[in-house]
C-alpha cells in the first residue's frame, strides 16, 4: 500500500490510467524503477562509463510541450548496527537488503545490516511556477523521518539549510533541501558502524545489541 | 594444527577489512551519483556543458532576467555536495585509518 502512495504521488493521473501512451509509460517506468531500487536488489545508476543507463533521471523532449513532468531520483544506500534507538524489526517483509555479522573475537559479534534512503522528485519542467511533489522513503530502521527532519514547508527551516527557491527550478530546491537533511541520519549510521568496529578491534566493552536476536548468517554481497 | 584461536582471529580480521572496503565502496557511490545527479539537473534545466558556464534556464524564462535564479540554483546544489563532501571524506578517512590499525593475517596469526 506504500508503494501504491508513493507512486501515486509521482506519476501523472492520466500515467496511471490504461491505454497506449508513450509518455505516461515512460514516466511510470521511472517510477517503478524508482520503488524497485528503495525495494528490491540494489542496481547501480550508472554504467561503467558514466551514463545514465539504469536512467535514474528522465528526461524532456526538448521540442515537445506536451512533457510537462520529469522525475528525479536519489538514493542511499549504508550499513547499520542494532542500538537502543531501533529495536524494530529488520528487514521489513518484501525488502531485498544484505545483512552480516562479525565474528566476535573477544566480544558479542556484530550484527550489521543494509538500510536505504530513497527520494523521488516529480516536477514541471517549463512551468515558471512549478508544481512538484517529492516522496522520502527511508527502511524503519534508518529512523524517523517526522521528528527532527527539516520541514519542507517551513521557512525558517530552508533558511536554516542554505536553501532558496528557484523560479522553475523550485522542485529541484526542494530535493536539493530533502537529500541534503539526510546526510545527517547517513553520517551517523556510518560513523556508529565504524565506532562498534573499533570497540571489537580494540577488545573493548562489549558493543550494545537489542535484546531480539538476529538471525546470523556468513556475511555475503 | 592451526589453533582454534587463531583461525576466530583470522575471521574476525578478515571480515572487518572486507565490510570496511565494502563500507567505502558505498560512502563513493552515494557521493559519485549525487554529483551525477546535479549534472542531470543542469544539463535538464540549464541545458549545461560539463563545466556549467550556462546563465539561463533553458528554455529562458521571463521570471528571471537578471539570471539570479540561477546562481540560486547552483548555489543549493553546492550546499548539500560540499556538505556531503565534508561528512563523506572525514568517514573515508577513519576508514583508512582502522584499515591501516587492523593487524594483517601475518601480524595477528601464529603459525605452528
Amino acid at each position: 500500500m506504500l508503494f501504491s502512495i508513493a507512486a501515486a504521488q509521482l506519476c501523472q493521473d492520466a500515467d496511471l490510467a490504461t491505454g497506449y501512451n508513450p509518455k505516461a509509460r515512460a514516466r511510470r517506468n521511472q517510477v517503478t524503477l524508482f520503488l524497485t531500487q528503495f525495494r528490491d536488489k540494489w542496481e547501480p545508476s550508472r554504467n561503467l562509463w558514466g551514463t545514465s543507463e539504469r536512467g535514474w533521471t528522465s528526461s524532456p523532449q526538448l521540442n515537445s510541450s506536451s512533457w510537462k513532468d520529469l522525475v528525479f531520483q536519489y538514493h542511499m544506500r549504508v550499513f547499520t548496527t542494532p542500538h537502543p534507538g531501533n529495536r524494530l524489526a529488520w528487514p521489513a517483509p518484501g525488502l531485498k537488503r544484505e545483512s552480516g555479522t562479525i565474528p566476535g573475537e573477544k566480544n558479542t559479534p556484530l550484527d550489521i545490516y543494509e538500510i536505504r534512503y530513497s527520494v523521488g522528485l516529480k516536477t514541471t519542467w517549463a512551468l515558471d511556477f512549478p508544481v512538484f511533489s517529492i516522496v522520502t522513503m527511508a527502511d524503519a530502521a534508518a529512523g524517523s523521518l517526522k521528528s527532527g527532519l527539516p520541514n519542507l514547508q517551513d521557512r525558517h527551516d530552508w533558511e536554516e539549510a542554505g536553501m532558496r527557491p528557484s523560479v522553475r527550478a523550485t522542485g529541484v530546491a526542494a530535493f536539493a533541501f530533502r537529500i541534503q537533511s539526510l546526510l545527517p541520519q547517513w553520517e551517523a549510521h556510518w560513523s556508529r558502524l565504524l565506532d562498534d568496529i573499533g570497540r571489537l578491534a580494540t577488545g573493548s566493552a562489549n558493543v550494545s545489541n537489542p535484546s531480539k536476536p538476529f538471525r546470523r548468517q556468513p556475511f555475503s554481497c | 594444527m592451526v589453533d582454534t584461536v587463531d583461525l576466530r582471529r583470522s575471521e574476525f580480521y578478515f571480515t572487518v577489512i572486507e565490510i570496511l572496503r565494502i563500507s567505502a565502496d558505498w560512502i563513493r557511490e552515494s557521493m559519485d551519483s549525487l554529483h551525477q545527479t546535479v549534472n542531470d539537473m543542469e544539463r535538464l534545466y540549464l541545458c549545461s556543458i560539463a563545466n556549467g558556464q550556462s546563465a539561463t534556464f533553458c528554455p529562458p524564462t521571463s521570471q528571471d532576467p537578471s539570471g539570479a535564479a540561477i546562481r540560486v540554483f547552483r548555489k543549493n546544489w553546492q550546499s548539500v555536495i560540499s556538505q556531503q563532501q565534508r561528512v563523506g571524506d572525514a568517514l573515508l578517512s577513519r576508514i583508512d585509518k582502522q584499515l591501516e590499525d587492523t593487524p594483517s593475517l601475518r601480524d595477528g596469526v601464529r603459525l605452528p
